[in-house]
């Protein structure tokens, strides 16, 4: 163990986002226990455990099924497969972002009285939200296999969908989390902002259902999490439409696959990156007030 | 595992200008909307505890930290330990610290014991493997045995101690912060904490002690600083800045205690919600009680508190002033002034009673005789708070309520 020089000084510092980054890397054994106790904490608590978590995006997609199928008569095929890709992506996301934004304030009792990167209780809120998503993917997968609904070459694309979702879940996590240590109503402000944000995404509609309206179809068509969301869309379920424009490709008649519009799903990583570094950077600059805020 | 971890020469703490105040907050902003209306009207006060400290200690210096209360002991272990940040001046530490600051600061209470000595090491940056080696050397110290495996909340406290000691001294630091925790457990545990700081100092380690026993700071230390108004006022040998602490004290504490009875309370009233003096309030008003202390010497640390006791002697309402906020009185005639919000009490007569204490020499001052009573009037009521009450008569059903 090599010795650490901490040097504090009134107003830290430039490079501050690289040290920040550093005392993470020294603390990925603090990073898996509080990824442990998160997701111990999810599942341990109820008798249903790992079930519940399945349970409910599947009793969501039987749900907004009826309501899109039945009700509003919706032409896509295979809705569930539609609605499950950007479902549980989202429940990644919306689960994940509240309950990391409190993070450092829930945990004032560890923040107060010692001495670690606190940045580190957001994003293991996060990495246990992935954890979480990726065994979710066993639902969509399972409807996959029911459907006999193909992937196509552009599943390759899903790892890269996936690391950039984190960074952009992330990034927003640390943002919010440690602007929430100076302003409660950060938390309050973000539930209210989640449900609109939710109905602003084609998850449970067809994206080609607000191209009508002109205010909304804009909306929907600025809001990242479309551009993200779109893209497992055009993983998952294929199926080329109006926003994304790319092309289908059929292979063997029942392969469905659509490689997603390059634009915003660039769009969204370049985001990624950027909403990351800059809530780090944020992150670490308000991190020193934690203690004597919280 | 490299030992001496440090080039010959550099200092293993210092402290070059260092200056904290807290804030007081009389209403603290937590919400966006009062952070943006009063912005520049904050309602605080600066308390200044640490004004322009300089201090270098040396590796494998074992030094003890002495003062009275809230002068900025544990103020500057928190910025040694990295806690908290100096207004001014920097604070460079070289080494791994480990932190006994409170009673297992950093455990978690549904996690078990050794749940938590992971979780402590993680805190700290180590890695599993470098725990699990060390385990059982930690376990065999605390002296927890079984007990290990549940969860620390049905911990003693002596337990919960001997193992926060146990983790901090067995998981190697390069620096070992303690606080007040030294007299922990039995003459034996004692006797182990003192051979294994012992140990870590013969090994080049740094040791930082706040407490208030002088003894056992003499028995762990070899240097020592006495804090006083924000500065360090006597830097040396444990034995001699002890000595000088001890016979400071006495003399204050000496003095104000002989002065105690030349202390005195007067023009003690009761005032109503526009100040004028009353001897009657309404149920439910608002009330200030007012008295003049004249003092020969000054006070510093002085506690004060106003008392309603009912005929029964019990004491109904107490305002007494903030534990952290001890007050300097200087010497002469001073009003002080004590507002309760709103006096919700059943009607009838109540002694006020003034206290005025030190936390050295307790007592100061008693109230005049006889003693000042201050009428309470309303509706009779057969408790001692009288808050008002309505009735409801039938089921929780709109149509067939009755209020009375």
């Amino acid at each position: 163990m090599s010795a650490t020089v901490t040097s504090v000084a009134r107003r830290p510092l430039v490079g501050g986002t690289i040290d920040g980054l550093r005392d993470v890397a020294g603390h990925l054994e603090l990073l898996r226990m509080l990824v442990v106790k998160d997701l111990k904490i999810r599942y341990k608590a109820s008798a249903l455990g790992l079930v519940w978590s399945l349970l409910n995006p599947l009793m969501m997609m039987l749900v907004y099924t009826a309501i899109f199928g039945a009700v509003f008569k919706s032409q896509k095929p295979e809705y569930p497969v539609y609605i499950l890709s950007g479902l549980l992506a989202w429940n990644f996301f919306g689960t994940a972002l509240p309950s990391a934004t409190i993070s450092v304030v829930a945990s004032a009792n560890l923040v107060k009285k010692t001495r670690f990167p606190t940045s580190l209780l957001p994003l293991s809120v996060v990495f246990s939200g992935l954890i979480n998503y990726l065994i979710s993917l066993v639902l969509l997968f399972g409807l996959l296999v029911f459907y006999r609904h193909g992937l196509g070459p552009s599943v390759v694309l899903l790892p890269v969908l996936i690391v950039a979702q984190l960074l952009f879940t992330a990034g927003l996590s640390l943002l919010l989390s440690s602007l929430n240590v100076l302003f409660r109503d950060v938390e309050h402000f973000l539930g209210i902002l989640l449900t609109v944000w939710f109905f602003a995404t084609p998850i449970i509609y067809p994206r080609e259902a607000l191209t009508g309206s002109r205010f909304a179809g804009t909306l929907v068509q600025l809001n990242p999490m479309t551009w993200l969301v779109g893209a497992y869309q055009d993983v998952f379920y294929g199926v080329a439409d109006s926003t994304g424009g790319g092309k289908t490709q059929h292979f063997l008649g029942t392969f469905h696959n659509t490689w997603p519009n390059p634009r915003p799903l660039v769009g969204f990583i370049v985001l990624g990156i950027v909403l990351f570094v800059v809530g780090f950077t944020v992150f670490t600059r308000l991190a020193h007030r934690f203690p004597e805020e919280v | 595992m490299s030992e001496a971890p440090s080039p010959a020469g550099e200092a293993a703490i210092e402290l070059a200008g260092v200056s904290k105040a807290y804030k007081i907050f009389h209403k603290k902003h937590t919400t966006l909307k009062e952070a943006i209306l009063r912005r520049g009207r904050a309602e605080f006060e600066l308390r200044p505890v640490l004004d322009g400290v300089d201090l270098v200690v040396p590796h494998g210096q074992s030094l003890g930290i002495i003062g009275r209360n809230g002068v900025g002991k544990s103020t500057t272990l928190k910025l040694i330990a990295g806690l908290i940040t100096p207004d001014a001046g920097t604070v460079t530490v070289r080494g791994r610290v480990s932190t006994l600051l409170e009673l297992g600061a950093g455990f978690q209470g549904d996690y078990t014991g050794e749940e938590n000595i992971y979780l402590y090491a993680a805190l700290m940056g180590l890695s599993r493997s470098y725990v699990k080696e060390r385990f059982d050397e930690i376990v065999e110290f605390s002296g927890i045995g079984p007990y290990i495996d549940n969860m620390v909340k049905t911990y003693s406290s002596g337990m919960y101690m001997r193992l926060a000691f146990a983790v901090a001294v067995n998981v190697d630091p390069d620096l070992l912060i303690v606080d007040e925790v030294i007299a922990v457990g039995d003459q034996a545990f004692q006797e182990k904490c003192f051979e294994r700081t012992a140990d870590l100092r013969r090994r080049g380690k740094t040791i930082i002690v706040v407490s208030h026993d002088l003894s056992s700071l003499q028995r762990f230390c070899d240097r020592a600083i006495w804090i006083e108004g924000g500065k360090i006022v006597a830097d040396g040998n444990p034995s001699e800045v002890g000595a000088q602490y001890r016979e400071a004290m006495g003399q204050s504490t000496g003095r104000i205690s002989a002065a105690a009875g030349a202390m005195q309370i007067s023009d003690l009233q009761a005032l109503d919600n526009a100040g004028a003096p009353v001897e009657a309030v309404r149920s439910g008003e608002a009330a200030a009680v007012r008295f003049v202390l004249e003092t020969p010497i000054e006070l510093p640390g002085a506690q004060m508190q106003v008392r309603l006791l009912n005929e029964e002697g019990v004491a109904v309402v107490s305002g007494a002033t903030d534990p952290h906020l001890t007050i300097t009185v200087p010497a002469g005639r001073e009003v002080f002034t004590c507002r309760f919000a709103a006096l919700p009490l059943a009607a009838g007569n109540y002694r006020v009673d003034v206290g005025i204490t030190d936390s050295q020499s307790g007592v100061l001052a008693h109230p005049p005789h006889p003693p000042l009573t201050l009428s309470v009037l309303g509706p009779a009521t057969d408790g001692i708070l009288a808050v008002g009450s309505t009735w409801e008569v039938g089921p929780p059903a709109a149509s067939s309520q009755r209020s009375y």
